[in-house]
């Protein structure tokens, strides 16, 4: 990927040569990539590929430690962010950079607020270039909002206000449609192609290959810190962006059809009075069953009322064919039921903890010798664990902080797996880790099952949804409007399901109630 | 432009957010809220009480009551909106207000100049406290609580007990009338005045917002978060200072005694006065409201001869009730 020095110089912007060390990784080794204005220019790669460590350099966050970058040509080397914007370089990051309890219009001028000659800010004129400037994106956003009070799709929008308001030449986006549904991104995506056909330099950072070859141009992937390809998205398909970040094709595997075994847990007609309603379902033993859907279509919300931590307002929990009544997490743990939470630093991980006191917190009472816990059978099953799932840790004294987002998950899914749960309830286990992660977690899955327990997925990642499920379940909008069998399942299905286009067989009433 | 509307159309967005009903954005409204109870309050005491608490003397001993220490309340609530706190300013109060009367009592030099060097020793105070905080990214509460023993150690290192008895015209600061309400009272609605305008419509002054709503998206939209920080300290040192000065006037004398207790009043009448303890919301005049609540109903339990002791019983009621409301009504999410 040699580009000469004539093509550089055109670029609006360009890295040449980039290296970055950080203590103990090589992060950037010597990579080379332009951008050019009136392109959208997609650039991919597992987490810890080097991505983001990319982005801060362009951005002004680090500076790198060999290397250059040329701005329309000339080199550049920015100290900070302020002048890397000042330098027209705006950059939309993957977290938020909101503060809810501001209006709109403050928040898109945060810091830089317009002002009369003798220092105040001058509200009247900073509303009405905010609400210009959120017009000239095509929506009417009332900047006196609270930014709280929005969507998080129009919070995206927001952000993307913001960081255009300081009319920037090369816009950055890492990850723009993490939390936005279908129909919000089409609307980002048209927004992007007017401000490119306008001339503007766009780099889309994402993980989502669907998104790149419907919004992109150009496409740069990453891998290890190395630039592994870049090619016009029109020559390629998805299998050459994957192997270049991998190095291996997708796995599939699928279980036989389980139309005989026992139905584990089953649900039927569960409401919580606000979230959802009427939701009936099943779990067969040995199946892997994925809830499907668009975040927020009321999924976690059901699963949190399963397992007894959220109030049902009607319905029945079925649990071996037996009735529970689960009120607390306790009586679910009881019956056999695990759930691994979406949110592992908020909800699943003591973060200040070791990595072995966060795999046996759930079972401590087979590490127990009278009453005294034994270290020497914690440090066992920790081991056991770290090798089993190939945790890369210095070691199991590590505090659970330091793991990369991939290592902590299956920290999460060690603690379950000793507990050994009947009935596995994961929440989105695999966001925000890398690919070569996930086709691990896929097999450990895979594992449980063959080992007799059952798992329901809780997925916004449809590659992933179609992958590991022997059966699917597709919400919307607090209903389940689809069931479809892992093998008969296509994006395009399930999509349909998800966005409430079409309402399926898996409505009936029969199905639970038989 | 119609080509933007066209767009808005060809998307189909639902672009407003959930916005609340008017009677419940006027609930999480705490400035309005307070006014409200505020003139409750009045007109309960006013049917039931009228000849002792509707007295002009009575509502000019309820500003009083409030105006000094009002300063910490200003100050305080700046750190709180910049998510911070400070447990050192009665101290900081204390120390001021000992050098102060110090140097008026034992140099020579002129008053002016001794009210100079303590409000320098609080800039100090304050650089010390913002520093360890911003830069060395230690816990406010242990570093201000650690700071706080400090000083209070220095001023009964300097003073023990307190001073007392200065010249006649140091006194004039925290004793001058001016149209029936005493100086310190005026002190007070000046600083609530400027400090109401300056987080309102200061740039620099917003900040706090952005650093204590998101401190991480501060830093992404290109502001010093550390440094911001370390001037809420000063800022928040400063007016201690100012408070111990015109303590030491007021009643002449500087006790080592004078703040203590001072920070937890304060952050209870910011958090009465809808300040989020979490940092990101509120409003000076909200604080200043929440004080002026907390101190008329301290004089109504005087009033109606409730014993002092149960002061504290009844401040801390109303601060749990005031986050049940904030709870309740979502403020805090």
């Amino acid at each position: 990927m040699v580009e000469s020095d004539f093509v550089k110089s055109q670029a609006a912007l360009a890295a040449v040569n980039i290296e970055k060390h950080f203590p103990g990784v090589q992060a950037l080794k010597g990579v080379s990539v332009s951008f050019f204005a009136g392109e959208i220019h997609a650039v991919c790669g597992e987490n810890g590929a080097g991505k983001s460590t990319l982005m801060h350099i362009l951005s002004g966050v680090y500076r790198a430690d060999k290397g250059e970058i040329l701005l329309q040509g000339t080199p550049v080397g920015f100290h900070s962010q302020r002048e890397a914007n000042q330098s027209g370089i705006s950059i939309v990051y993957q977290e938020r950079s909101l503060v809810p309890g501001l209006t709109v219009g403050e928040n898109i001028f945060a810091g830089r607020q317009p002002v009369f000659w003798c220092g105040p800010v001058n509200w009247k004129r900073l509303y009405s270039i905010a609400k210009e400037l959120l017009f000239t994106l095509g929506f009417d956003i009332d900047p006196r909002q609270l930014v709280g009070d929005l969507s998080p799709a129009l919070q995206q929008i927001v952000e993307i206000a913001k960081a255009l308001s300081i009319k920037p030449r090369v816009l950055i986006l890492d990850e723009p449609t993490a939390t936005v549904t279908e129909r919000e991104t089409a609307a980002i995506f048209q927004l992007l192609r007017e401000l490119s056909a306008g001339g503007m330099a766009i780099v889309y950072i994402s993980h989502r290959l669907p998104e790149i070859f419907q919004i992109a141009d150009r496409v740069s992937v990453l891998k290890d810190g190395s630039l592994t390809g870049t090619a016009s998205v029109g020559s390629i398909d998805e299998d050459w962006i994957i192997k270049r970040m991998v190095g291996r094709e997708l796995y599939t595997g699928r279980a036989p059809m389980l139309l005989h075994s026992p139905k584990i847990l089953e649900v039927s007609r569960l409401s919580d009075g606000r979230k959802f309603s009427g939701v009936s379902f099943f779990l067969r033993q040995g199946e892997i069953v994925s809830f499907s859907g668009l975040v927020g279509a009321g999924r976690t919300e059901v699963f949190r009322t399963v397992f007894g931590l959220e109030k049902k307002s009607a319905g029945d929990v079925q649990v071996f064919e037996k009735r529970a009544e689960i009120r607390n997490p306790r009586d679910a743990i009881r019956l056999g039921l695990g759930y691994m939470p979406e949110d592992r630093k908020e909800q699943g991980l003591f973060l200040e903890m070791n990595v072995s006191e966060n795999i046996v917190v759930a079972a401590l009472k087979k590490c127990q010798r009278f009453v005294e816990i034994d270290n020497r059978k914690v440090a066992h099953y920790s081991e056991t664990y770290r090798t089993q799932l190939k945790i890369s840790t210095p070691s199991i004294r590590q505090k659970a902080r330091i793991l990369s987002g991939g290592n902590q998950q299956k920290v999460m899914l060690a603690r379950w797996l000793l507990v050994n749960p009947r009935i596995l309830i994961v929440d989105e286990p695999t966001r925000g880790i890398d690919v070569g992660t996930k086709l691990e977690i896929y097999e450990i899955l895979r594992q449980l099952r063959r080992e007799g327990s059952s798992i329901i997925v809780i997925s916004s990642d449809l590659p992933e949804v179609l992958s590991i499920s022997d059966r699917i379940y597709v919400m919307w909008n607090g209903m389940i409007t689809g069931e479809v069998m892992g093998g008969e399942a296509t994006e395009e299905i399930l999509m349909k399901y998800a966005s409430g286009m079409r309402r399926g067989e898996g409505t009936r009433d029969d199905t639970s109630t038989s | 432009m119609a080509l933007a509307r066209s767009y808005s159309v060809d998307r189909g967005f639902r672009v407003r957010g959930d916005r609340n009903s008017f009677p419940l954005r006027l609930i999480q409204n705490r400035v309005a809220v307070l006014v409200a109870i505020l003139l409750l309050y009045n007109v309960l005491f006013i049917l039931f009480l009228p000849h002792r608490f509707f007295r002009l003397g009575n509502y000019a001993s309820i500003l009083m009551n409030m105006s000094i220490e009002s300063f910490i309340v200003i100050g305080m609530t700046v750190l709180l909106i910049s998510g911070n706190l400070d447990l050192s300013l009665g101290s900081i109060m204390a120390l001021s207000g000992i050098i102060c009367g110090y140097l008026i009592k034992y140099s020579a030099l002129g008053v002016g100049s001794s009210i100079g060097l303590a409000v320098a020793a609080a800039i100090l105070m304050g650089l010390v406290n913002g520093y360890i905080v911003a830069f060395v990214e230690v816990n406010p509460v242990i570093t201000t609580l650690a700071t706080g023993f400090v000083y209070q150690g220095i001023a009964v290192w300097l003073a023990g007990p307190g001073l007392i008895a200065f010249p006649g015209f140091f006194q004039m600061y925290g004793q001058a009338r001016f149209l029936g309400l005493q100086a310190p009272v005026w002190y007070m609605l000046v600083a609530t005045l400027i400090f109401q305008l300056l987080m309102g419509n200061s740039r620099f002054f917003r900040r706090y917002y952005f650093v204590g709503g998101n401190k991480s998206a501060a830093l992404l939209s290109g502001i010093d978060a550390r440094k911001t920080v370390l001037v809420a300290f000063v800022i928040a040192a400063v007016l201690a200072s100012l408070a111990g000065v015109i303590s030491a006037s007021r009643f002449n004398s500087s006790m080592t005694s004078v703040g203590t207790g001072v920070e937890l009043r304060a952050i209870t009448a910011a958090v009465v006065g809808g300040v989020s303890f979490t940092g990101g919301t509120g409003s000076i005049l909200g604080a200043v409201l929440g004080f002026l609540f907390l101190t008329f109903v301290n004089n109504g339990l005087i009033l109606v001869g409730i014993a002092p002791s149960w002061q504290n019983v009844i401040v801390g009621v109303v601060l749990i009730a005031s986050i049940i409301v904030d709870v309740t009504f979502g403020n805090r999410k």
